[in-house]
């Protein structure tokens, strides 16, 4: 290849894509930002919008408050850890509930399972197998190809 | 005016920009504008810094074109998986089409503007070709700066801003046959 025509070609490409003025954006991209930005300004936490003195002004009330929390905690140490247990203990009730449930449900799914007959366990089994490979596989297969990368 | 309304300003003045190198890169214009509106919603985040800078212009610029480069390696290999099965046939059937505009070529040079069909010819060019030639004519980029961006090496660029000039040069010289002139 002659090197002046590849001086000359690039010369006269350069010349040509740097006269190129910018293309006009379409009117709606401003519109699409604003309330783009007013959503973003809507859903964001107020802290984010506060102006730095009141986030300092804030952090330190917050800390005087827990540092008032700690020292009327050690006042009264004795009335809060009966509050406490009482207040575990309430909540302990639903939890031990859901766990005698579940218990229950356990142990009617393993009445049902010895009835069952041999043949019909194994192809409950293989069914299971099968489809959870199924479902993995073809998931692996979609996603690779999907989102195939360099 | 309230904060907003600045940036409506500031926006207003750097969009054509913007949306031109994020276009230009892409050759899509719905991703350019989807590009755009992520550039502005990353310079509303540093407005306080950007609003009194002197060099707004060229960090837009820059995030538009790494975002359009990110844009393009995050798609290319499923955009690849269907326009390389086509591909060869495509570039077969560009010279009927270009051919066929050539035979009313006066008319076409009275109707469109030279920048204009400049424009179009360098988007009608294949990805590997058309980027690395905006990025060393139009972004001001060095050959190792486009190799390292695009991860590939410094001599497979040289040959695609090669290959994208004289697709250019094709194609314009059957467009504008004055500027041809000068080149060969």
């Amino acid at each position: 290849m002659n090197p002046d025509y590849e001086h000359i070609l690039a010369a006269e490409v350069d010349r040509q894509l740097k006269a190129l003025p910018n293309l006009r954006a379409p009117a709606e991209l401003s519109a699409r930002v604003m309330a783009n930005i007013d959503h973003r300004q809507v859903r964001s936490p107020a802290w984010v919008i506060l102006p730095l003195p009141v986030r300092l002004l804030a952090i330190a009330v917050m800390l005087a408050g827990f540092v008032a929390v700690c020292l009327l905690s050690a006042h009264f140490r004795e009335a809060i850890a009966l509050e406490l247990e009482g207040a575990l203990r309430v909540l302990w009730q639903p939890f031990s509930t859901a766990v005698n449930l579940m218990g229950t449900l356990g142990s009617a799914c393993l009445v049902v399972l010895k009835n069952l007959s041999t043949f019909v366990l194994t192809a409950l089994l293989i069914m299971a197998a099968v489809a959870y490979f199924v479902w993995v596989y073809l998931g692996t297969l979609w996603f690779r190809i999907a989102f195939r990368r360099c | 005016m309230t904060d907003t309304q600045h940036f409506e300003v500031f926006m207003s003045n750097y969009q054509d920009m913007v949306y031109s190198t994020a276009l230009r890169l892409t050759a899509n214009p719905a991703e350019a504008q989807d590009i755009s509106q992520e550039v502005f919603l990353r310079a509303y985040q540093h407005f306080q810094e950007l609003q009194s800078s002197s060099t707004a212009g060229g960090w837009l610029r820059t995030v538009a074109r790494n975002l359009s480069l990110n844009h393009l390696s995050r798609y290319r290999s499923r955009w690849s998986f269907f326009s390389e099965m086509a591909g060869s046939r495509n570039e077969e059937d560009q010279g009927e089409v270009d051919f066929a505009a050539a035979q009313d070529l006066g008319a076409e040079l009275e109707r469109q503007d030279q920048n204009d069909m400049v424009e179009r010819a360098l988007q009608a060019l294949p990805t590997d070709q058309r980027v690395p030639l905006v990025l060393f004519h139009m972004e001001g980029l060095k050959y190792e700066e486009i190799a390292d961006k695009l991860r590939v090496s410094v001599g497979k660029v040289k040959t695609d801003i090669f290959r994208g000039r004289e697709a250019l040069r094709r194609k314009l010289r059957l467009q504008i046959p004055e500027a041809c002139e000068r080149i060969s």
